[in-house]
């Protein structure tokens, strides 16, 4: 048995799936205002689902727990950029490493993301080509300076120029950061697929804006799940409509920010067996326009939340639907009855989903089709690393990404590779609340 | 003319329309370097006919010229178009007055009108391209027979150099080399000349037609109704509405100055059932339905987005996404011989192939 909970703003929702395809689920109403009410509600509906499988004598093991907690961290988002900045919390401090500092202000680009206006700026010399040669030697004194004059607890993103091709400036700079100060975190903007400097950083930005949150967020749900689920792997729905690790949320919450219209598109999608193509997600708050391409949503590189620019973070491509395209849709559309229960759904269903982003010099077609093998081995591996069988994992998308103007010997390869096992029809329970009612094309 | 931050925006969604690629960022980046200095108070960029200067007003052309490391990752530390064209200046041995972007699409577009606020040069509304093509050689200047050079270039290490070139197909030969040394991109100076000789060899007015069609593409109008007024504007055909099957990017070395062995992407067109093939290169090289060419460069070949008409890019094609494949004409000089012959289908290694109905 595998089960979804969806952490919403105004309740919690929770779905359980059977090794049968049969669906329950469980709605928990509350406003919770803070993280520990949000447990308790969520406590108080688990145990509520625990009741009901023993009265129908369900004895099914639980073998995971998919938790989708975008909306709530969309939400403190928000609140976060509402209140004035001294109680918003501290911008993280930013260090740029170039062969050279911008000329002028101008050139520092403080409009391309919130909270850049005010972020303490340092620069640092360094960086690498496309090709992962030195273009500059690191200042490393200057980091050492850097290190004693940053003042304690704060957190550090570090960003350098070609850190996706070699991430050594970067690195040593952290280090020099973590020895001669005492930051909170320092951050490493090579974590984050980008050719983009400022894309890299301002994830980077975001994600440590989330971490300290999500910390001990991830900490209590993984207690919650152990106290009631001692056997059941505990996860977290990503952006991309798969999940991962629930201890990932500690480390890269940005991967889990947007995941809440992603998990609709999933649970829309299996709530109608629909695999390929467009699906129209009626929800009478916010309609949604979602995309399939062999049982996954579709996914772009990057995607860009509300208010923040583009982030190298791989979202559920997805699209509002205006009246006239509502009215006139003739495709797939499910009508959603309870937005929050879809989701769970979404989070049930989230295939355990690895990715490998990376950039490869190839001079010839064997050399690029070597890189593309090595990649779906890499992201295969750590699947099977994490506990599932080599036959239920899949290679669901490979390829090389397009670039323009770029190295001609390097290419951008993109590998997704998924664990697949959700039963192949999926029976809702006759009982209220129903999850959603559908029409087909 | 002085440029707006509205004017901005839809000088963007024009550049990016005639120049369909995979990533808006780095145009995006640049212009939003142009409203960096405005918000600081500077006025905006300067947009001129090109009759508002005087004949011997020298006019100088800039571009970025890239060899591996994209601009948004080595971003510019903001001295090396004014490096380039104090450079240039003393070459010449007088100021430069005016400027114009390289190609008439993409981000040089929006290069100009940031170092237009961040210098106060004016920008003259023209350029040598009318579209955006990979060589530097490929401009009108080279079709009229002017030399590239002095050609200024400077790097975002603070590296600079002068070239004495005129020939301008080994000045992109150089200028790659020089990008590769100087960090993967080089700024340049290039194609000085006099206002007169401007105004008789440039592409005028590309720069405010592209705010034109910015404009349309940014209202509020229906998708048809976008359509409908880009043919009347621009000449823009929507060839066909297609579903994207299959894309494959590949990753072929080129020989400098040629390009090599585009990538291919398959779409199925929604009304017919017919296989619609694009061929892409940095930019979209060609158009074949059923086999058939239906437009190849110098031809530009774009995307539109068949609910909202919005300006789409490269990303977009993947598999399952409907797109309109949309064509418009580039300049009248690209269909001479000597035009074809620059930046014809034989240039870009696509054969001799010719679509349909020329004019």
């Amino acid at each position: 048995m595998r089960i979804g909970v969806h952490l919403g703003n105004e309740r919690v929702a929770l779905v359980s799936i059977d090794d049968g395809g049969q669906v329950c689920t469980e709605l928990v109403e509350g406003s919770p205002s803070d993280n520990g009410q949000q447990l308790d509600l969520l406590a108080d509906g688990l145990k509520r689902l625990v009741r009901t499988w023993k009265a129908g004598q369900s004895g099914a093991q639980v073998r995971r727990i998919t938790f989708d907690v975008g909306t709530l961290l969309d939400a403190g988002m928000a609140g976060a950029r509402q209140r004035p900045p001294a109680e918003a919390g501290a911008t993280p401090v930013l260090v740029r490493i170039a062969p050279r500092p911008p000329a002028d202000r101008a050139h520092e680009l403080r409009n391309s993301a919130p909270g850049l206006q005010r972020a303490q700026i340092h620069h640092l010399f360094g960086g690498h080509s496309a090709v992962g040669e030195e273009l500059a030697p690191l200042d490393l004194g200057g980091a050492t300076e850097l290190a004693r004059r940053i003042s304690p607890g704060q957190r550090i993103v570090v960003t350098a120029v070609g850190s996706l091709t070699n991430p050594q400036h970067e690195l040593a700079v952290g280090k020099a950061l973590l020895d001669g100060g005492q930051p909170t975190e320092v951050s490493y903007s090579h974590a984050y697929f980008s050719t983009s400097f400022a894309a890299r950083e301002r994830t980077a930005m975001l994600n440590s804006s989330l971490t300290e949150t999500t910390a001990r967020f991830a900490t209590e749900l993984a207690a919650l799940c152990r106290e009631l689920f001692p056997l059941a792997r505990p996860l977290v729905s990503t952006n991309d409509g798969g999940s991962t690790s629930l201890s990932r949320l500690s480390v890269s919450p940005v991967h889990s920010l947007a995941s809440s219209p992603a998990a609709k598109i999933v649970g829309a999608s299996a709530h109608l067996g629909h695999r390929e193509g467009k699906l129209l997600i009626d929800d009478p708050h916010q309609p949604l326009l979602g995309q399939l391409l062999d049982g996954l949503p579709v996914v772009g590189s990057r995607y860009s939340p509300t208010e923040v620019g583009l982030i190298a973070s791989r979202g559920a491509l997805s699209w509002s639907v205006p009246d006239a395209t509502l009215a006139q849709w003739s495709g797939p559309r499910v009508h959603v009855t309870s937005p929050e229960a879809v989701c769970a759904l979404g989070a049930a269903c989230a295939p355990v989903t690895e990715w490998v982003n990376t950039m490869s010099t190839i001079k010839t077609h064997e050399e690029f089709t070597a890189a593309l093998r090595m990649a779906e081995n890499r992201a295969h591996a750590r699947l099977v690393s994490l506990g599932y069988a080599p036959s239920s994992v899949r290679t669901a998308e490979s390829r090389a990404e397009a670039a323009t103007f770029g190295h001609p010997n390097i290419v951008a390869i993109r590998v997704r590779a998924v664990v697949d096992g959700l039963p192949t029809h999926l029976a809702t329970s006759p009982d209220p609340p129903t999850l959603a009612s559908q029409q087909g094309a | 003319m002085r440029l707006s931050e509205a004017d901005l925006d839809h000088l963007l969604e024009g550049a990016l329309f005639t120049s369909c690629s995979v990533s808006h960022e780095w145009c995006e980046e640049l212009r939003d370097t142009a409203l960096e200095y405005m918000r600081a108070g500077a006025p905006g960029p300067e947009l001129l006919d090109i009759s508002a200067f005087e004949d011997t007003d020298l006019i100088a052309t800039i571009g970025f010229v890239n060899k591996g490391q994209p601009v948004t990752e080595l971003r510019p530390v903001g001295d090396e178009f004014v490096t380039c064209l104090e450079l240039l200046a003393e070459a010449v041995g007088r100021p430069v007055r005016g400027i114009m972007p390289l190609a008439g699409g993409n981000a040089n577009v929006l290069l100009a009108m940031a170092i237009s606020v961040q210098t106060g040069l004016p920008v003259v509304d023209a350029d040598p391209m009318g579209r955006i093509f990979p060589l530097v050689n490929q401009t009108v200047f080279t079709l009229a027979g002017l030399p590239v050079g002095p050609v200024a270039a400077a790097g975002a290490l603070g590296e600079s150099a002068v070239l004495q070139i005129s020939r301008p197909e080994r000045a992109d030969h150089v200028l790659r080399s020089l990008a590769d040394e100087f960090g993967g991109w080089v700024a340049t100076a290039s194609y000085p000349m006099d206002a007169a000789t401007a105004a008789t060899s440039a592409l005028l007015g590309s720069l405010s037609q592209l705010i034109s069609i910015g404009s349309l593409l940014r209202s509020p109008l229906p998708s048809a109704q976008k359509h409908a007024a880009l043919r009347r504007l621009a000449g823009v055909k929507q060839v066909v509405r297609a579903e994207v099957a299959q894309a494959g990017w590949h990753a072929h070395p080129s020989l400098p100055g040629q390009v090599k062995f585009p990538s291919q992407v398959i779409l199925n067109d929604l009304a017919q059932g017919r296989v619609v093939q694009l061929q892409v290169e940095n930019e979209i090289l060609m158009l074949m339905i059923d086999g058939s060419v239906r437009a190849s460069m110098p031809d530009i070949i774009t995307l539109m987005d068949p609910e909202s008409g919005a300006v789409l890019s490269l990303e977009h094609l993947w598999p399952g996404n409907v797109v309109d494949v949309v064509v418009l004409p580039a300049a009248p000089a690209w269909y001479t011989p000597e035009g074809l012959a620059l930046a014809g289908p034989e240039a870009f290694g696509l054969g001799t192939h010719r679509r349909e109905g020329r004019r």
